[in-house]
């Protein structure tokens, strides 16, 4: 091995870490996606945390659709069983991933105001695992590419759970009361009229 | 093996794609320089998209000074706590002058050493430490385009890179027991 400058080391160092070619495909990906989908008038409607928010759910959409290809396919034409199984796997990567909340709260009032994007109204679902639950905050992510939000709440044990909501369409037509383990997680999934509703974490 | 240090870095640092730098090495640029920050591939692919929404919704062309703002924003958000060690500047910039040019004290510095050696090396190294590095290094900007980048006074960071080479040589260079066992 020769002796050479430092900066020679640095560069061939740096020169060796490459972006993994998954990653690097979603973000030409999402880059084309808005070069494409987003005239000026389109973006002149929309507010800059709106143009956030629409980004980081299309980056959301297209993580999920590079990691969940065979789900999402049987999700849309394999019935019912399979969408729930896209779903499942789809909370279970989310809840794993631990996300820090993008807005502290400890109530729906407020949670509702500083999540002005969604396109329905936060609520508490009527049904949750017994015992108190405390609110941390939430922030927006997807499920099956549709905006939803997804809440940390905190029992009394100190275990966090994690809540996602988003509206309920047809693509969710038929699917089933769900109460699985998946990778580890413990997930419920459950409609309250117009709204579905995933709980995940352990002893719910 | 390209040497980007001698290109002129405005040239370096590109313009939107389709006129020069494409997008596929504008995120490698991009990924290398959150891996100069956070020294973990993982973090540094999660920094690196979101730096991305960020250009995207700010509507910023794609250029390697938007993105590598927008990384080192995202960065100092989530590690601020890594990025307030206090650095106080060796001296005055002329004082600095005098110590001679570090491009000079570059070709001085000849080492040996394997990428895992510099790896473990660059891991003992501070964020803003590996990040003079990379840019000075790498990308070839130059101290006032650095301190421009960080928000920091140049002579500030003139003693950042002068102390992190040090300790890289430290880390690197075998001592003089070793030189001669």
């Amino acid at each position: 091995m020769s002796r050479e400058p430092l900066d020679d080391h640095l560069r061939r160092f740096y020169d060796a870490q490459e972006v993994d070619p998954t990653v690097l495909e979603r973000l030409k990906q999402l880059a084309a996606l808005e070069n494409e989908g987003a005239g000026p008038g389109a973006r002149a409607k929309r507010s800059p945390r709106g143009r956030l928010v629409m980004a980081a759910a299309a980056l959301a959409a297209l993580v999920l659709v590079a990691l969940f290809v065979p789900g999402l396919r049987d999700g849309g034409s394999g019935g019912p069983e399979a969408l729930a199984g896209s779903i499942l796997r789809e909370i279970a990567l989310n809840h794993s991933k631990n996300l820090t909340v993008e807005f502290a709260a400890v109530g729906y009032p407020r949670l509702r105001e500083q999540m002005a994007e969604l396109d329905f109204s936060l609520r508490a679902p009527r049904r949750t695992p017994g015992g108190d639950l405390h609110m941390l905050g939430g922030r927006y992510c997807s499920i099956q590419g549709r905006l939803a939000a997804q809440i940390k709440l905190e029992d009394e044990r100190g275990r966090v759970l994690t809540l996602y909501q988003t509206g309920f369409d047809d693509h969710f037509e038929g699917l089933p009361e769900l109460h699985r383990e998946l990778d580890g997680v413990e997930i419920r999934v459950w409609r309250e009229g117009d709204l579905l509703y995933a709980l995940a974490g352990s002893g719910i | 093996m390209t040497r980007r240090r001698t290109q002129p870095p405005a040239r370096a640092r590109g313009s939107a794609p389709g006129q020069g730098e494409d997008l596929d090495e504008l995120f490698r640029r991009g990924f290398r320089y959150a891996m100069a920050l956070t020294h973990e591939p993982d973090r540094a692919a999660d920094l690196l998209q979101d730096a991305c929404v960020a250009c995207l919704s700010a509507k910023a062309p794609w250029r390697a000074g938007y993105l590598f703002r927008a990384i080192r924003s995202r960065f100092v958000d989530q590690y601020r706590r890594q990025m307030l060690a206090v650095v106080e500047p060796i001296g005055t910039e002329e004082e600095l002058a005098q110590a001679g040019d570090f491009a000079e004290l570059r070709n001085a510095e000849l080492l040996v050493a394997d990428i895992g050696s510099l790896d473990k090396a660059l891991g003992t190294l501070r964020p803003e430490e590996r990040e003079v590095l990379f840019l000075s290094a790498v990308e070839g900007y130059t101290a006032q385009e650095i301190a421009e980048l960080a928000g920091r006074p140049r002579g500030t960071i003139l003693s950042v890179i002068h102390r992190a080479r040090r300790k890289l040589r430290d880390l690197l260079q075998p001592s003089e027991a070793e030189k001669t066992s």
